[in-house]
């Protein structure tokens, strides 16, 4: 294992009777962007927090290269919380040069800090406001710039991108780029699952407070049984069904969605959709995350 | 990778300056606290300006006398000066004239009829004191002439009479400063009540408005709960001190350059011990109220938890001042003096009355102390174990036991 990672070990956590956390583990390594998903409640805001420290584990802890991460550590963390909060009546600037203050550092570096941070995310000129009189997307980028400003060297982020506007989108997946680029680990947790797909390293699915796949983009959607989508015009509803470990998805006219299993034959299918005439189309679908996360949480239904 | 993590946390001393100085900057640059200040100091000054201007008004007393009542005018004065009262006396000749003058309030009271029979003639009413020393003149005036008729000197009887005294043997001593110490007291245990008051929820609204903003969960991640809570009470308890200061010493510049009061030079230490116990008042309240907005989440609730709080600040003035002030050794009282949170008023005003023993105000001090220790504690943990449950009010036990 490699010093430089974040890792989440065994993190179990109940509230009375409901486990909101089972066993929970993953780990990030430096410079890894991680996309964290899951429905309302699988547990993703819990697990930020724990790793915080606004919230104790039941069992379980969170690392930082090796060492438990206890409050010097997280003063070396960005975090940006579900539940935004800054002080609605205290001014932009005054305040993230306060936040990097108690993240310990200096007057003048804090200063310049928040100077930096306020320009790159373009809200400089708002500075001395008071943030309730912000709109909603500006507050949101001064909670961003409220993550960063200590110059944080791992970067926890809960639902970064709700409620942004797509330039907004663009300037934040820049920044969470470049600070996965200087090394930081980053992980988010987000519902835009596209947006997760663009950006992230890799990506965690937790349902029920488990962690049901937890793997890079690629080998998630290798995982996952091949579809093909051929459009036969003159194909029977039932043309598939001779071809063995096919399953027809979709039948609409001459369309066709099938899935394939491990053991099935795209050239025997490529054959049997041959034999009922024309082929005009005949293209394996890539799985999307939406369709990963579809079935992870269908399977939910299942299990 | 990356470099070593740098020890770059905040210690725990600078984390609670940094909190406290934040509660201070933007407390203190606040419109509503500047015009605040600057609306109690105008009411204060106005205040004494007036009751300075009014008492000045009233100590001296113009009488006019005709020439049927002069007699009386001379024993007026002197018998005004033995009651420490000022009374002018002016001959009228015109008595319709004067009338007039007292109309126009130019004169206080106008004299007629007889030495033995005066009208005193007032434009509404006869002053109370003047009533008095009128009475008095005209009684003396009375008896003198029944001591004429009786054949003996009025004079040498009046010398006679004033020559006789009690002699006076005191079994201890005259405690000359008592009044002055006891009012100082008195005066620092309301302020304190009124600090409680205001600055007080102020810190309950303080720690409230971090949990409904959700900012909490930001400092949590870096600062400890105490330093939170210790901070935002003493920046907090400084915004009160300087407007307290502010109000108190334009209140006694004003009140000594208006003369309406001098200031007790030798109640040195009774000032000292009384700003100490203001402090530890406040900061052991404060700290309470800081628990209380730990329990709730919305500004809402607030006074459901600060209710019972400023109750606890009423208690001694309707418990502990009765009983001391009809006893100054009272058990009762004696015992509750050691209890913090009603020491700071209580022992005060024992010490001021010259019944606290020197081991009894430390034991006071000391338990304060450590009940402010406790509070800070037992506040920042059920702050910390509150955040997360907004929404209704965190049962006590729940919040302690996390």
């Amino acid at each position: 294992m490699t010093p430089s990672m974040l890792e989440f070990d065994r993190l179990t956590k109940r509230y009375g009777e409901r486990t909101a956390l089972r066993e929970l583990s993953f780990s990030v390594a430096a410079g890894e962007l991680f996309g964290f998903v899951g429905s309302n409640g699988a547990g993703k805001t819990t697990t930020m927090r724990i790793a915080l420290g606004v919230l104790a584990s039941d069992s379980g802890e969170v690392r930082w290269k090796g060492g438990a991460v206890d409050l010097a550590v997280r003063a070396r963390i960005g975090y940006m919380p579900e539940e935004r909060g800054l002080y609605p009546k205290m001014k932009v600037g005054e305040q993230l040069v306060y936040l990097a203050q108690i993240h310990g550092m200096g007057g003048r570096a804090a200063q310049s800090a928040m100077e930096a941070w306020t320009e790159r995310l373009g809200v400089a000129e708002r500075r001395g406001d008071e943030v309730q009189k912000l709109s909603l997307g500006n507050q949101q980028r001064v909670q961003l710039a409220a993550a960063l400003v200590h110059d944080p060297e791992v970067l926890i982020l809960d639902e970064p991108f709700s409620g942004l506007d797509p330039v907004a989108v663009e300037v934040m997946s820049g920044v969470l780029r470049e600070k996965a680029a200087e090394g930081c680990p980053v992980v988010f947790s987000s519902h835009q699952l596209d947006l997760v797909e663009r950006l992230c390293d890799r990506v965690g699915i937790i349902r029920g407070g488990e962690m049901v796949a937890c793997d890079t983009v690629e080998a998630l959607r290798s995982q996952g049984n091949r579809r093909v989508l051929v459009v036969a015009p003159r194909a029977g509803a039932t043309w598939a069904e001779g071809v063995p470990g096919v399953t027809t998805l979709e039948a609409d006219g001459g369309r066709f969605l099938v899935e394939l299993d491990d053991s099935a034959d795209d050239q025997a299918l490529l054959h049997a959709a041959l034999a009922t005439g024309p082929v005009h189309e005949f293209a394996t679908q890539q799985q999307t995350l939406t369709d990963l996360f579809r079935n992870v949480v269908t399977q939910e239904v299942a299990a | 990778m990356s470099a070593p993590t740098q020890q770059r946390q905040v210690g725990a001393a600078q984390g609670t300056w940094l909190v406290a100085r934040r509660e201070i900057t933007t407390r203190v640059r606040s419109k509503a606290f500047i015009f605040g200040t600057l609306a109690i100091i105008l009411a204060i000054g106005g205040y004494i300006a007036l009751i300075s201007f009014l008492g000045n008004g009233e100590s001296t007393s113009r009488v006019g006398v005709t020439s049927d009542t002069a007699v009386i005018g001379e024993q007026l004065t002197v018998a005004g000066d033995a009651l420490g009262q000022t009374i002018e006396v002016e001959d009228v000749t015109d008595a319709a004239a004067a009338e007039q003058r007292v109309r126009d309030g130019d004169l206080d009271v106008l004299l007629t009829g007889s030495p033995s029979e005066p009208v005193a003639v007032v434009d509404e009413e006869l002053d109370t004191q003047l009533n008095g020393v009128l009475t008095a003149v005209v009684q003396q005036q009375a008896l003198n002439e029944r001591i004429s008729e009786a054949g003996l000197d009025p004079v040498a009887v009046q010398q006679e009479v004033a020559g006789t005294t009690v002699e006076v043997r005191a079994l201890g001593q005259v405690d000359e400063d008592l009044g002055q110490r006891l009012m100082l007291a008195v005066a620092s245990a309301f302020l304190l009540y009124m600090a409680v008051i205001l600055y007080g929820s102020m810190v309950t609204m303080g720690v409230i408005e971090e949990k409904a903003s959700r900012v909490v969960e930001l400092l949590l991640s870096t600062l400890r709960p105490w330093q939170l809570m210790l901070g935002k009470v003493l920046g907090i308890g400084t915004v009160g001190l300087i407007q307290v200061a502010a109000i108190g010493i334009v209140g006694v510049v004003a009140g000594v350059a208006l003369d309406a009061f001098t200031l007790p030079g030798a109640a040195a230490l009774t000032i000292l011990s009384t700003v100490m116990w203001y402090l530890l008042g406040f900061l052991s309240f404060a700290a309470l109220f800081a628990t209380a907005g730990s329990l709730v989440s919305r500004q809402e609730d607030a006074s459901s938890v600060t209710t019972p709080i400023t109750l606890l600040a009423v208690l001694p003035f309707v418990i502990g001042f009765p009983r001391l002030m009809n006893d100054a050794n009272d058990t009762v009282s004696a015992v509750l003096s050691y209890v913090p949170l009603f020491s700071p008023t209580l022992m005060s005003t024992r010490t001021a009355l010259g019944v606290a023993e020197p081991w009894e105000i430390a034991l006071a001090v000391a338990l304060s102390i450590a009940a402010t220790g406790v509070f800070v504690w037992v506040g920042g943990r059920l702050y910390s174990n509150a955040v997360l449950r907004t929404g209704s009010r965190v049962k006590l036990r729940d919040a302690l036991r996390g």
